[in-house]
């Protein structure tokens, strides 16, 4: 088991495109690291170049000790599972879990065999031995009963677990995982989530993971690595990230459903502040205001020259949109823009454009006068889409991030 | 959702499919009118014939002759020819068709005889004349020319022609040289050799009379061998020469008939073994014969040897170009150069080589046809004619006018050639033409390319004679083919093949009318190709399957095929040795070619795999010569391969050169074990097709595969050995299987490179099919020839297919 470090680490294809630009890493012994970003983010590359199947551009990559920019993918001592799962189609089970031992074999040659009584007496004993190392893996994985298969008559759980077992049966300083559970169907993947957790607690072994699916990433990973457009926009624990999201992209793509983020600009009015929201793309036109402490107004306007108003964007979780009963006042007490300035609770008409009910809790599209609004609710609201309902809107939990392009947050 | 259909959309669906059926209509009236269209041209040409004949009672004639050495100016002369002829003749029309050369015009007149449609009048090589009369392809002449009191014949008169050239087309169906006449000689020529008189004068010899002997001959060839950079003489031994060489010894290979073989004979041997020694224990003297391309009448064309024949009057146009005049540049090869008739040894000899205008036995119209002959052979269209340079006149006053020896063109001595014909005969030989075949290829083997004894060339080519002569297949008295029989067979297999094939369509017929119809529309579609199947393919493969129980020349028509069973099959099989040696030829290329091939061809798509700059233009480089014309190449590599001149001996002397060894002459005395894989060598030039199969294959390998033994460890031969090469396996098994048949095939380059010499160390299986069935004659046995070839490649890929089970994973291939 060992460390990957990567300093300062660059992709740039022929013809300029920069997949991946300048990406610090410091991945512990034994950490479960999970990379995540959309497609094309560059994810996938940094984790073949840990591999050592693409080269790097620039930058240095370690694995333990050892400086592995040059070293070539069979030498650097990792295992890697692929999305597709890269099973050997003409190899049994077996043979495709056998196939990364070969090359530790010392006895391999069957000619030295047949005149040395010793050699063969050795290779017989190491035969014995990486047959169980296979029994072993087989056995964690529990597909001993496939192992005289090929891979065209696994199903593809079957196949993945096999392809897990071909990068257990070797013990390597890091496991590299591709979107292993992609390519699985909805209910098998949670399962194999908890296999690799499973897994990776009895191992103890060094894993990058890469996915495009943010729940998979908050569920596997120890740490997590949120990356777009080639750059590392946040890493950090997934209550870290989900709590404390750097930016509005990561506040935006982690979590689900999506955190809402509400365009619009902050100003100071008087002693306080207050949030105007846009409606649509409009610039001037209002969908709504609301208040705010002349602390959090001071430190959103604090950005900008002679606190002038400052475009911001408004970070809600659907947990902090909440659906009010007919006949409950909420905490915000007024109607539409008229409340005291104190309350951290804001209550607006909003009309219930989709509901989406998962049984046990219910997701609910709103429309906020142009602000599309998602609310979660763990209680059953009975009400019939089109029809208008009362919202209120819990600011305490509100996330600020600038305006501007990178949307960084503001505390 | 649930799909609404508007109006309009209804519409313009409605619009749509009327406007498909409009497409569809003009579409199949285009191609109805295509097809009607030709077949009114081509009908509309041959009525059009007809009907004017018809209409004014004209008669036509098909006229047909070559232009080979003579090119478009023979082509010229002829024509001119005809139209006078038609301008003096009202009443007759001539056709007039030149194939080309005389290979193409044999092949175009044996396809006209076999369609019942010959030519009326056309040229016949004296050659081939007894072979073309036993198969009463020819009219006799006798009744035109011989009867003295016929007022037109009587103006006829062959005394006027050189003795020798008339009796080179008398046949009494035994012997050549008397009986009736079949051909009235247009040219000839009487053969010598061609001197170099520069090189001459350079080794202080003085050129001899034409009464020169051979003893002469051989000490100037010594002499001027014994010039730096330069060779005696270039003696070439096609069997006509050979045999001539031998008569100006007062001996011959056959005594009274052909069964009558003196090639043991000592004094034959004795003449033998001289011309032997001459070229194989002398250096310079003549030129080694090991090279193919530098031999003939070229070698005399570089002015590096003292003499060369012997040839004929047709080396004269190629060669006039040699004298040197003012037009010539610095550089040009250019010497003076003059003609002896051959050397004097007990006796003066020669041998006429002659061409002569025939009628063909069908001709309708042999009055006319005749008076055609008569007009093509006057005095006037030989001295047209003679302007060619290319042969003499056989008519004695014009060969003796200036038209022939004018002077002014060199050869100088152009009356030699009139004197040769004074002792020149006919060199006759059997009808069936494998005697001279066999008889040239043994002594090519032994007196050019050295490597075969005499008297081993002497005795494999009695054997093989003598079985030609007394095998079974050979016996005249065999019932001829029962045609009616085999086509009431044929179509009682076919009726039953039929029904059956009907009843498990119908059995398996799909239910609904929409299937029905789609599976009619299929039919239909694959109409074109199934109707072409069974006419090009299916019908000409019932054919040979049926030829091959006949003895059957492919000249006459089916219906003089004789029946012999087995036959065919048991003398190839048992008793046939030159078909052994040929399919052992063919097996060795093939050992050697086949996997050279595959190996080359995936290595080169592996690279190409592999991404490296300017792919594209290697992928086309390596395809290009997959394109070329076969011909041509194969021309190109005879050079390559030439054991003194070639590239290939060029590259690899010095490389030999520090373990003593000499590099081999592949196409000479080195043939047995390097002819053959001189043709794999070649081979791998044209692995294009199946580098871009591979390279289709590697591409359809998933990368990730690649990728994971990578990262579990393997290294560049494993992830080859373990990955790649089990992948592809599918593709290499259709790979391999396409080249064995491929191997097994190999004509061209060896028909080209070699013509299957020496001696048959080169005749690969289908060059001695061809050579059976269309220089032979032999076409019923050369079709057994196939079949056995067929049945050959079928066990070998069922081999194939059988012992590769284990080895081909077809898992990885994409469902």
């Amino acid at each position: 088991m060992a460390n990957v470090s990567l300093k300062q680490v660059s992709k740039v294809y022929p013809g300029g495109v920069r997949a991946v630009d300048a990406v610090d890493l410091e991945i512990a012994d034994g950490e479960f690291v999970v990379l995540v970003g959309p497609s094309g983010c560059g994810k996938s590359t940094t984790l073949r170049m840990i591999a050592g199947l693409e080269e790097i551009t620039s930058g240095t990559i370690r694995i333990g000790d050892r400086v592995v920019n040059d070293v070539a993918a069979r030498d650097r001592d990792i295992a890697m599972v692929f999305q597709s799962y890269a099973l050997y189609p003409h190899l049994t089970v077996r043979q495709n879990l056998e196939f990364p031992l070969l090359r530790r074999r010392r006895h391999a040659g069957r000619l030295r065999a047949l005149l040395s009584p010793a050699y063969a007496k050795a290779r017989r004993e190491e035969i014995a031995a990486h047959r169980e190392r296979v029994d072993a893996a087989a056995k964690v994985l529990e597909i001993e009963s496939l192992l005289s298969r090929k891979p065209k008559a696994l199903s593809g759980g079957q196949r993945q677990r096999v392809a897990l077992g071909r990068a257990l049966v070797r013990d390597p300083a890091v496991f590299l995982l591709d979107e292993p559970l992609s390519n699985l169907d909805a209910r098998l993947r949670l399962e194999m989530r908890a296999e690799l957790r499973m897994l990776h607690r009895r191992t103890g072994g060094t894993m990058v993971h890469v996915t495009h699916d943010q729940e998979e990433a908050m569920t596997l990973g120890d740490r997590l690595v949120v990356m777009k457009d080639g750059v590392i926009r946040q890493t950090g624990t997934p209550i870290e990230i989900y709590e404390r999201p750097a930016d509005s992209f990561v506040a935006g793509f982690i979590g689900t459903p999506a955190m809402n983020l509400v365009e619009g600009l902050v100003q100071a009015t008087g002693g306080n502040g207050e949030f105007v929201a846009r409606r649509g793309r409009d610039e001037q036109a209002v969908a709504w205001r609301f208040p705010m402490s002349a602390t959090r107004a001071d430190a959103v306007l604090a950005g900008s020259t002679g606190r002038a108003p400052r475009p911001t964007t408004l970070g809600l979780r659907p947990d902090a949109v909440r659906v009010l009963a007919s006949g409950e006042t909420g905490d915000g007490g007024a109607t539409g823009a008229s409340e005291s300035p104190a309350s951290e609770a804001l209550v607006l008409d909003a009309t219930l454009e989709a509901v989406e009910r998962y049984g046990d809790r219910m997701d609910l599209v709103l429309d906020a006068n142009g602000v599309r609004l998602v609310s979660r609710s763990n209680v059953p609201v009975e009400v019939a889409e089109g029809s208008t309902v009362r919202v209120e809107l819990d600011l305490s939990k509100a996330h600020l991030f600038a305006g501007d392009g990178l949307g960084a947050r503001i505390d | 959702m649930a799909e609404t259909v508007s109006p309009l959309s209804s519409l313009l669906g409605n619009l749509r499919r009327i406007g498909g059926m409009i497409l569809r209509g003009v579409l199949a009236l285009a191609a109805i009118t295509l097809v009607a269209w030709s077949f009114w041209r081509v009908g509309a040409r041959e009525f059009s014939r007809l009907g004017e004949a018809v209409a004014t009672d004209d008669i036509e004639l098909v006229v047909m002759h070559w232009s080979g050495d003579g090119g478009p100016e023979e082509d010229a002369i002829v024509e001119e020819a005809l139209a006078r002829f038609e301008t003096e003749h009202p009443g007759v029309r001539v056709r007039r068709i030149n194939p080309g050369d005389a290979g193409s015009f044999y092949t175009k007149l044996q396809t006209m005889l076999v369609a019942g449609e010959p030519p009326d009048v056309f040229y016949v090589g004296a050659e081939r004349l007894s072979n073309f009369v036993e198969l009463g392809l020819l009219a006799p002449l006798e009744e035109f020319v011989g009867a003295g009191d016929d007022e037109a014949a009587s103006s006829f008169d062959l005394g006027a022609f050189f003795p020798a050239t008339v009796d080179a087309f008398r046949y009494d169906g035994d012997r050549v040289g008397t009986g009736p006449l079949y051909g009235i000689p247009k040219d000839f020529t009487t053969v010598g050799f061609y001197l170099n008189l520069d090189l001459l004068k350079r080794a202080g010899v003085e050129p001899p009379g034409d009464d020169w002997t051979w003893d002469e001959f051989i000490e100037i060839a010594r002499r001027v061998g014994e010039l730096p950079d330069a060779t005696g003489a270039e003696f070439v031994t096609w069997p006509v020469m050979v045999r001539v060489y031998l008569w100006t010894q007062g001996l011959d290979v056959v005594g009274e008939d052909f069964d009558d073989l003196r090639l043991d004979d000592p004094a034959v041997v004795a003449a033998l073994e001289t011309l032997r020694a001459w070229r194989h224990e002398e250096e310079n003297t003549l030129t080694s014969g090991r090279s193919r391309v530098a031999s003939g009448s070229a070698v005399f064309q570089t002015g590096r040897v003292g003499m060369a024949g012997p040839f004929g009057r047709w080396v004269v146009p190629a060669y006039s170009t040699l004298t040197p005049d003012e037009s010539k540049s610095a550089g040009e090869i250019a010497f003076e150069w003059d003609f002896l008739p051959l050397p004097r040894g007990s006796e003066r000899a020669n041998v006429v080589l002659t061409v002569a205008w025939a009628i063909a036995e069908r001709c309708e119209h042999k009055r006319e046809a005749w008076e055609l002959v008569e007009f093509l052979t006057s005095a006037e269209n030989q001295a047209a004619q003679s302007r060619l340079g290319l042969a003499v006149p056989t008519r004695r006053a014009v060969a003796e006018s200036d038209a022939f020896l004018d002077e002014s063109v060199p050869p100088a001595n152009d009356r030699a050639y009139l004197d040769a014909a004074e002792v020149a005969r006919v060199a006759e030989w059997p009808v069936d033409p494998r005697f001279e075949q066999l008889f040239g290829s043994r002594m090519d083997q032994a007196l050019r390319s050295g490597d075969l004894s005499l008297a081993d060339a002497a005795e494999d080519f009695e054997a093989n004679w003598r079985r030609v002569r007394e095998s079974p297949l050979a016996d005249a008295d065999r019932p001829t083919m029962p045609w009616n029989a085999v086509a009431i067979a044929a179509a009682a297999v076919l009726a039953v093949g039929g029904f059956a094939a009907t009843w498990r369509l119908r059995r398996g017929a799909p239910a609904t009318t929409g299937a029905r119809a789609e599976e009619r529309a299929g039919w239909w579609l694959a109409s074109p190709w199934l109707v072409g199947f069974a006419v090009f393919m299916a019908f000409p493969i019932a054919m040979s399957a049926a030829l091959s129980l006949t003895t059957w020349n492919g000249v006459s028509t089916l219906g003089e095929a004789s029946f012999v069973g087995l036959d065919n099959y048991r003398e190839l099989l048992v008793h046939d040795r030159r078909m052994h040696t040929s399919l052992r030829v063919t097996a060795y290329y093939a050992l050697l070619a086949v996997p050279l091939g595959q190996i080359a061809a995936l290595a080169a798509a592996m690279l190409l795999h592999a991404k490296a700059p300017a792919t594209p233009l290697f992928r086309a480089a390596l395809y290009l010569p997959s394109v070329l014309a076969g011909v041509g190449t194969a021309v190109l590599w005879r050079w390559v391969f030439d054991g003194e001149d070639g590239l290939m001996n060029a590259a690899l002397a010095p490389l030999l050169a520090p373990l003593g060894v000499e590099p081999p002459q592949w196409f000479g005395a080195d043939a047995a074990w390097f002819g053959p894989p001189a043709f794999a060598i070649m081979s791998l030039w044209t692995i294009g097709g199946s580098m871009l199969i591979y390279l289709a294959g590697l591409q359809g390998i998933p990368k990730e595969l690649v990728e994971a033994a990578a990262i579990d460890g393997a290294g560049a031969w494993r992830r080859f050995r373990n990955v790649t090469l089990p992948m592809l396996s599918p593709v290499v098994l259709f790979n391999v299987i396409v080249a064995v048949i491929g191997s097994f095939q190999v004509f061209t380059q060896a028909f080209v490179m070699t013509g299957g010499e020496p001696g048959d160390l080169t005749r690969f299986y289908v060059l001695y099919l061809f050579n059976l069935g269309f220089e032979s004659y032999e076409m019923g046995y050369a079709s057994a020839m196939a079949w056995i070839l067929l049945v050959v490649v079928l066990l070998l890929t069922v081999a194939v297919l059988r012992g590769s089970r284990s080895l081909v994973h077809y898992e990885g291939l994409k469902a």
